[in-house]
């Protein structure tokens, strides 16, 4: 008789006890984090629930993970810091796992092709520049659409302070973001650039740029890299591009 | 400070000048950030954006609807091929994604769902303001509408301007004279528009004039970057309403993307160094059914998707508290559940570029004195 | 406030002198233009001083030559397409080509501003810019072709009608059906249902134009219906329309009864306590209960008075029109004289749109200022705009633009903002340059009766060019 008495003592205090566990759930049930039904008992949804929430918010408790420390959780969730864990946890945080590798691909960004091009890579200059619009009907009439400075770092060509005379919606960040140049041995510029190829009059509509290839021809003019990079445009126009004055 | 008096006694100062918005209070007690709101007429597909491609309902449902070359956000998420800007801005840190939200409603009315998206009230028709106009009454500070008329969202305050430039050969700007005249005579809302063309007449703003949505948000965010400028702004984008030949990755949808995709790259763009200041963000009056009508389409549905983007958040990620895709965790057996009220997210990022309190905002701007704070988890 | 004062409200203010209406009682006044035929009316060129003529019949398009100009389009853009052009250029001037060679859209817009500008019938032109207004259609690409028939033919030919016989015109035409999707909808019982489900296409119903048709056209939701509803209205629209730019699925149809039995959900359906046939009776069925309504009859009573008189009309005008429509068992001609009647009452509350004004502006200064239709084809390098196509999109207020299915609202505060000013001033500024007014603003002022208070607003005017546009952009000219 003594003997039962003492295991239902025993059975009594192993294990946690139902209220706790169900009071995680329902605790749980109200965010972002779903521990299944709640039915006071410790599975495997009510401890990855926990676990999720607890690693979201990078809670630092000084006790883990496990069934044996309910009554913990429970007296934590109930506390003064309850209602704002809560709300942090309304939602879950997914997090972000793009490489640079899947962007690119995704982007389709400008991978240019610089292979058959020898590209000068130890030329490191300052240089002005810049952007003409010359008409094919009259090759005599050229315009200036731009002007300003440029850096040469490594052969690759990068846009500094400059600015655009057509107007409309040309600003600096086109041509400094968005133009992928290589110069090569000759001194020809190679590759794609965002151009403003109208001037854009009071009252007009503004456009956004045309992207155009390099080269279609160069012409050098002065010491290298010193020359015109012609390119095309469309039926009307050729654009040039010139740089000069290099240090 | 009466506002046309500040424009004429400080016609020296170039910043009123450059961009024609003169704003009431002392530049200093203006707020930092800027707020940009993008409204996608129709109903966005937001299982569609944002496929949910790691939930094990998602490829029987939606089968029929998925763009192929979609880029896996997370394991769970991806995002659709016409987002590209958008994906380096998540990628940057610059932008996050808020699934399975919308406006608590439910009744997918187009003419009931936009008057709700713009009051940010639950009864619709029941306002003449809007939520970021009651936002700029509170904040104290000026807007701009891009579009032709004033959106209702943005009513609230009279500092108002729209752009949206003419395009009407031959014909003359009025004026000032009769500008000046017709502002005395009229009343309410016809002299404040009148005030304000002849307050950028007299200011000559030398913005360059477009009317894509890509365009606008460029000269907007241009014109907001200055200290001075306007500090909400306002672009739609239509034709989300897409019940039939939906498109998958290219297609009517797909179209209206790029469109959207764009106009986050415009604003980013124009602001240059104030985009770290700056949020933006989507919404749209409620999603669409998780299962093609018939007509390759979808009709409408309930929950959706938010898209966000600017230096304002304090990370990049996709947040949800899923509800699932199974026929019994749909609404109404049919839409994606909203679990989470969007008010909550435009709250928090009125919060977050504005200063404004949450308790104000929640009771002031949305009447929902129980609104969700998600401050922290977006912006702390 | 005598006639005059009732024409300009009214109407678009008249051009040619009416005075048997001058001396008129106030709904004599209204009988009388009511008693007008909606007749098509426009100008040869914009040079011509001419007054106003029949619009050419070669100009007006029946509904199958629009049809069958939209197939033969499709078909030549198709064709382009095939060739894979690599120049843009030139396969975008192709495209133009086409265009020009098929599209009447243009034509369309033209006839509908010349219209509103030189009509005698203008109370009945702006009837019919509501009833075009309340069942909008826009353009979803293959209706654009057909929205000028739409308009001119349906909508103008049942202005005397009944509503009911409006109603029904309006959901079964092409236009509509074409713009809400329902020639997508397919029955799922019906003959392509059931092959399709062998086959494993996707054919289903599509609710667009169920949902639409009982929250904007009809009951609203107020009338309480469920999802459910939506659903059996759906099925009893199914058939209806069929994507005629394509292969017609059946031979030789029938455009003008376009249902499609093969799309058709079968058998007789009930809805709102209610039994409708199987096949096209059931739609008519339909059409005719939501016409009976109460719901319907007051919505539609408060919305005309919304667009004659103001935002928020008095209960009691909505109620005496709603009457006279149950009275009259929905006779248009009798509904209408109500509300324009009690319209007269209300001192300008209600902002023209755009298109609306600019129509008053040209038609109380008696200007041209629109190409002609000798004109159509020039196109000027002038340095006037007179082309409505484009007007109207700068405007605002395109009818054959993309919009939702509610339609442009009545709110004031959607209508004016500072580019709508903007707008409104430069075409004023349009008419004063090239839309050469045959009399000046004081003749205006004189003629038309404005107030004392206007008269002091354009006092301020220092030329003409500034009275014109004061006048025109004066609260009295811009409210109804």
């Amino acid at each position: 008789m003594k003997l039962f008495g003492s295991l239902s003592v025993i059975v009594m205090f192993s294990g946690p006890a139902l209220a706790d566990v169900a009071c995680i759930q329902r605790f749980l049930s109200a965010t972002a984090f779903d521990p299944g039904p709640i039915d006071g008992a410790w599975g495997r949804k009510t401890e990855t629930a926990l676990q999720g929430l607890i690693e979201q918010l990078d809670l630092e408790l000084d006790y883990e993970v496990s069934p044996g420390n309910s009554d913990q959780f429970c007296s934590y969730f109930e506390g003064p810091d309850g209602e704002q864990i809560a709300a942090q946890a309304m939602m879950r945080d997914y997090g972000i796992a793009i490489n640079l590798d899947q962007l690119s691909a995704f982007t389709g960004t400008t991978v240019v092709d610089f292979s058959q091009v020898s590209v000068a890579d130890d030329l490191n200059m300052s240089c002005r520049f810049t952007i003409e619009r010359q008409v094919r009907e009259d090759m005599s009439r050229i315009e200036l659409m731009a002007s300003g400075q440029l850096e040469i770092v490594a052969g690759m060509i990068e846009f500094a302070t400059h600015s655009w005379r057509t107007r409309g919606l040309a600003s600096e960040e086109y041509l400094q973001e968005e133009a992928v140049l290589a110069i090569d041995e000759e001194g020809a510029i190679n590759g794609t650039m965002p151009y403003f190829h109208l001037f854009i009059d009071a009252g007009e509509v503004a456009l956004p740029p045309e992207y155009v290839q390099l080269p279609r021809e160069y012409v050098p003019d002065g010491v290298y890299p010193e020359g015109v990079t012609t390119f095309d445009v469309d039926d009307w126009q050729l654009g040039r591009l010139k740089i000069f004055r290099c240090s | 400070m009466d506002r046309r008096n500040f424009l004429k006694l400080s016609t020296a100062s170039a910043s009123a000048c450059l961009t024609g918005f003169p704003v009431h209070g002392l530049t200093q007690s203006l707020p930092q950030g800027r707020i940009c709101l993008i409204i996608l007429e129709g109903g966005l597909d937001g299982l569609a954006a944002v496929p949910a491609v790691g939930d094990p309902e998602f490829n029987p449902a939606r089968s029929e609807l998925y763009a192929q070359n979609a880029l896996e956000i997370n394991p769970f998420f991806a995002l659709h091929p016409s987002l590209k800007s958008f994906a380096e801005m998540l990628f940057n840190g610059e932008a996050a994604i808020i699934h399975a939200t919308a406006f608590p409603y439910t009744k997918r009315s187009h003419f009931e769902g936009q008057n709700l998206v713009e009051t940010g009230l639950q009864v619709p028709f029941s306002s003449e303001t809007g939520w970021l106009g009651r936002a700029m009454d509170l904040a104290g500070i000026a807007g701009r509408a891009l579009s032709l008329d004033t959106p209702l969202v943005i009513r609230g305050t009279n500092d108002l301007a729209n752009y949206y430039p003419s395009s009407i050969t031959g014909s003359r700007e009025a004026s000032l004279t009769v500008l000046e005249a017709l502002s005395a005579f009229h009343s309410g809302p016809f002299s404040d528009s009148v005030a304000v063309l002849r307050d950028q007449q007299m200011a000559n703003s030398s913005e360059p004039r477009v009317r894509d949505a890509a365009g606008l948000a460029l000269t907007a965010g241009q014109a907001m970057r200055h200290d001075e400028g306007p500090r909400v702004s306002v672009i739609r984008v239509n034709d989300f309403d897409t019940h039939a030949n939906q498109g998958t990755d290219f297609g009517r949808h797909a179209r209206q993307l790029a469109i959207v995709d764009e106009v986050f790259d415009g604003y980013r763009k124009g602001l240059r160094e104030k985009w770290r200041d700056t949020i933006v963000l989507t919404a749209t009056e409620f999603g669409r059914t998780v299962y093609e009508n018939g007509s390759a389409g979808t009709d409408h549905g309930y929950g959706s998707v938010g898209f966000l983007a600017g230096g304002l958040l304090k990370q990049s990620s996709v947040y949800a508290n899923w509800p699932g895709l199974s026929r019994r965790d749909l609404y109404e057996e049919r839409d994606l559940w909203s679990t989470l009220d969007y008010r909550a997210v435009c709250a928090a990022c009125i919060e977050a570029a504005l200063g404004l309190e949450h308790d104000v905002i929640a009771e002031q701007i949305f009447s929902e004195p129980a609104l969700p704070r998600v401050f922290n988890n977006l912006f702390g | 406030m005598g006639p005059v004062y009732w024409q300009r409200k009214l109407g678009l203010g008249r051009l040619s002198d009416q005075d048997a209406f001058y001396d008129a009682s106030k709904s004599e006044f209204v009988d009388a233009n009511l008693a007008l035929p909606v007749r098509f009316t426009g100008y040869s060129s914009h040079l011509s001083t001419a007054a106003s003529v029949e619009w050419p019949d070669a100009l007006s398009y029946g509904l199958e030559d629009r049809i069958q100009r939209t197939i033969d389009k499709r078909t030549a853009e198709d064709a382009i397409d095939e060739q894979r052009l690599d120049d843009e250029q030139e396969r975008s001037l192709l495209r133009q080509e086409i265009r020009k060679r098929y599209s009447v859209m243009d034509i369309d817009i033209y006839r509908f501003f010349h219209t509103g500008q030189s009509t005698n019938a203008d109370v009945n032109f702006r009837l019919s810019v509501f009833w075009l207004n309340h069942f909008t259609v826009a353009d979803v690409g293959p209706n654009r072709e057909l929205i000028g028939d739409y308009w001119g033919d349906m909508i103008c030919g049942g202005l005397n009608g009944s509503f009911k016989d409006l109603l029904y015109r309006a959901i079964s035409h092409p236009a509509m059906l074409t713009y809400l999707d329902n020639i997508y909808s397919v029955g799922e019982n019906s003959e392509r249902g059931r092959e399709c489900r062998g086959r494993n296409c996707t054919a289903g119903l599509n609710d667009n134009l169920a949902r639409e048709l009982l929250e904007l056209h009809t009951v609203t939701p107020n009338f309480g219906y469920s999802e459910q509803d939506i659903k059996v209205v759906a099925n009893i629209l199914s058939g209806w329309g069929f994507i005629f730019d394509k292969p017609a699925p059946i031979e030789n149809p029938d455009y003008r009864r376009a249902f499609v039995d093969y799309n058709a959900e079968p058998g007789a359906k009930e809805v709102f306590n209610t039994s409708f046939s199987a096949g096209p009776n059931g739609l008519r069925e339909l059409t005719d209960f939501l016409a009976e309504q109460d719901a319907t009859i007051i919505f539609l009573s408060r919305k005309l008075l919304q667009h004659f008189a103001t935002e928020r009309p008095r209960q009691a005008d909505v109620d005496a029109v709603a009457r006279v429509w149950r009275e009259t068992e929905g006779d248009l001609q009798s509904i209408h004289r109500e509300a324009l009647i009690r319209s007269l009452d209300y001192e300008g509350q209600r902002l023209l749109w755009p298109s609306q004004w600019a129509m008053s502006v040209l038609r109380l200064s008696h200007s041209t200022l629109f190409k002609g239709f000798n004109d159509i084809e020039i196109d000027f390098m002038e340095a006037i705009e007179r082309d409505p196509v484009r007007l109207q999109r700068e405007l605002g207020d395109s009818f054959w633009a993309r919009r939702q299915p509610n339609g442009f609202s009545y709110a004031t505060a959607d209508w004016m903002s500072s580019e709508h000013m903007d707008r409104r001033l430069r075409f004023a500024s349009l008419v004063q340059r090239g839309g050469r007014p045959e009399i000046t603003t004081s003749d205006i002022i004189e003629l038309n009766q404005f107030s004392d208070s206007t008269r002091d607003l354009v006092a301020h005017g220092s030329s003409e060019f500034e009275k014109f546009a004061l006048l025109t952009c004066s609260p009295e000219f811009l409210e109804v």
